[in-house]
């Protein structure tokens, strides 16, 4: 039978101050850096046409351009990666999707489809309509509901293939969020609307 | 006796606290993406768990003469897993705000992640060795223990962000295919970077630690310097891998192989430092008859040790070797702080427990 050990039994005594030492940097650093970003404004406004790069690099970039009225979340934004932008009650993120092989570029509305599940379990996606951008970008286009918001989605794969650029906006459920008749939408979603049907591929327009 | 059996427990379920904290703003952070992709989700999972297994097998082989004990061992990666991450995905939210709201997007989108990773993280898995120092104080004796632990440490920081960037990819890549999104993940952040990442930035941190705690009768500045510095350097080795530089192909070997060689530089180091230390407490105690020369020579390796062992022809006499070099191990490690106050009370019980099981042979 194995005999108790001396080594596993002596210890240094702890200091009394050591454990909540350590959780006093731990709570400085996990409610100290969020109380400080939320002493600073995260809104920054946008001119009126504004032209915006999405995506990481060269070549693999797309375009849009803002009306007036536009103020992007700073902390949510990576402009190599996402914006997220507001106008009044409706909200619009244009975010970069790589994808893995331009054959991919077919599943871009049922990837779509669970994604937006992920931000709302009650999240629904309508079926897809080709849409053509202000700028000569195809893409699909469709409707959005999620809890008590609706708006609408679109994808637009790259020529290529090798990437896509996905829109949503999204606003209170009584918003007129109709995608076939722009002047019937309310004002903020229509112009979000314009924005994603400003879409480009070829650089911003001159 | 009690108080220090207190403030062990405290420190315990402190750590145990920090831990269900950590669990919980993962699963806050991440129940929604599972619960739309969970075959993905488990396949990142049957990718993680061998990681896991060779990352804590590796670390615990390399700790010269013999491995840590298991359970401050599980603690150091359960830690990592879970306290360090979840705490970080707060905090590197919170700063990263900041960096956008105060320099702007270009900038965050550039520096943010060189800018609050290294700060946050190195901070948050650190903490997990210093704990562990409370928790368990016999389990850090110096810098080697300390580089062992914080490779723990950072191994399980490792596992569960690569879970979280898994995750993150399938968003990433319009969830076009999960599974694809899933294994180019690992394929990237195991196969490629994995060598010299968490792991290595933390192993040189906590060697830090083990500096700071080790009773060698260095002046308790210069073990606070040495502690400063390696963390210093840890938050380095974590900001040339997230920096915008080394941007030209293979620019990135280039940055893992940089972390890697630091550490195992690190390492070679300490390790030289311990094994010269426990040979000259090996010569030490041959005047006690504890550890005798012959012994000496095979105590101090794995292979040797064994063999030494077969001498016997019964496994029953094999394992009472066993418990005599054990003993004698646990003697050489408790001397090997030059300075520790408890030690010549401690030595004393510890040779006569080498001397009983000579006795039991």
């Amino acid at each position: 039978m194995a005999q108790p050990r001396t080594a596993d039994r002596r210890g240094r005594r702890a200091p009394w101050w050591g454990p909540p030492a350590v959780l006093a940097v731990m709570a400085l650093l996990v409610a100290g850096w969020p109380f400080l970003a939320s002493r600073l404004s995260d809104d920054r406004e946008l001119p009126d046409g504004a032209v915006l790069r999405v995506g990481p690099g060269d070549g693999d970039h797309a375009w849009f351009t803002l009306g007036g009225g536009w103020t992007m979340a700073e902390s949510e934004t990576t402009p190599s990666q996402e914006y997220v932008l507001t106008r009044g009650s409706t909200e619009l993120s244009v975010a970069y999707l790589g994808l893995m092989s331009s054959d991919y570029a077919d599943r871009l509305w049922d990837g779509l489809r669970r994604s937006v599940r992920v931000s709302s379990s009650d999240a629904r996606l309508g079926p897809p309509t080709p849409v053509l951008s202000a700028n000569g970008a195809r893409g699909s286009i469709g409707g959005l509901t999620q809890g008590d918001e609706r708006g609408t989605a679109a994808v637009y794969p790259a020529p290529d293939g090798s990437f896509a650029i996905r829109m949503i906006a999204l606003a209170p459920s009584d918003t007129d969020t109709d995608t076939t008749d722009l002047t019937d939408a309310d004002a903020d979603h229509a112009a979000a609307l314009a924005v994603i049907r400003s879409l480009s591929f070829a650089g911003p327009a001159p | 006796m009690t108080g220090a059996l207190s403030a062990r427990s405290f420190s315990l379920w402190v750590a145990v606290a920090a831990c269900v904290f950590g669990a919980v703003s993962l699963g806050l952070n991440y129940f929604d993406a599972v619960r739309v992709f969970p075959a993905a989700t488990a396949l990142a999972a049957g990718l993680l768990v061998p990681t896991l297994f060779f990352g804590y097998a590796l670390a615990r082989r390399v700790r010269p003469v013999r491995p840590p004990p298991g359970p401050p061992s599980v603690a150091c990666v359960v830690w990592g897993m879970t306290a360090a991450t979840g705490c970080a995905v707060i905090a590197n939210t919170g700063l990263g705000a900041v960096w956008a709201r105060t320099r702007g997007v270009e900038f965050a989108d550039d520096w943010s992640a060189a800018l609050t990773a290294p700060w946050n993280e190195e901070t948050l898995k650190l903490c997990g060795v210093v704990m562990l120092t409370f928790a368990a104080a016999r389990a850090v004796r110096g810098p080697v223990d300390g580089w062992v632990y914080g490779a723990l440490v950072g191994l399980g920081f490792q596992a569960t962000e690569n879970l979280m960037y898994a995750l993150n990819n399938i968003l990433l890549q319009g969830a076009t295919s999960p599974g694809g999104s899933v294994v180019g993940s690992f394929v990237v952040r195991v196969l490629l970077t994995g060598w010299g990442s968490h792991w290595a930035m933390t192993a040189v941190a906590g060697t830090g630690i083990g500096f700071l705690v080790a009773r060698d009768g260095t002046p308790a500045a210069r073990r606070v310097g040495l502690a400063v510095a390696f963390w210093v350097l840890a938050m380095a080795m974590h900001w040339q891998f997230n920096a915008p530089i080394l941007g030209f192909p293979g620019g990135i070997v280039v940055k893992v192989a940089l972390n890697l060689v630091v550490a195992l530089l690190v390492f070679r180091a300490v390790r030289r430092r311990y094994r010269a230390r426990l040979r000259e407490v090996a010569r030490e105690e041959a005047a006690y008859d504890t550890v005798r020369p012959s012994e000496a020579a095979t105590l101090l390796g794995r292979r040797s040790r064994v063999r030494a062992r077969r001498i016997a022809r019964t496994p029953g006499v094999r394992a009472r070797i066993a418990d005599v070099q054990e003993r004698q191990l646990d003697l050489l490690d408790a001397r090997t702080p030059a300075a520790d106050p408890d030690e010549p009370s401690l030595s004393a019980e510890l040779r006569a427990e080498v001397a009983a099981a000579r006795a039991r042979l």
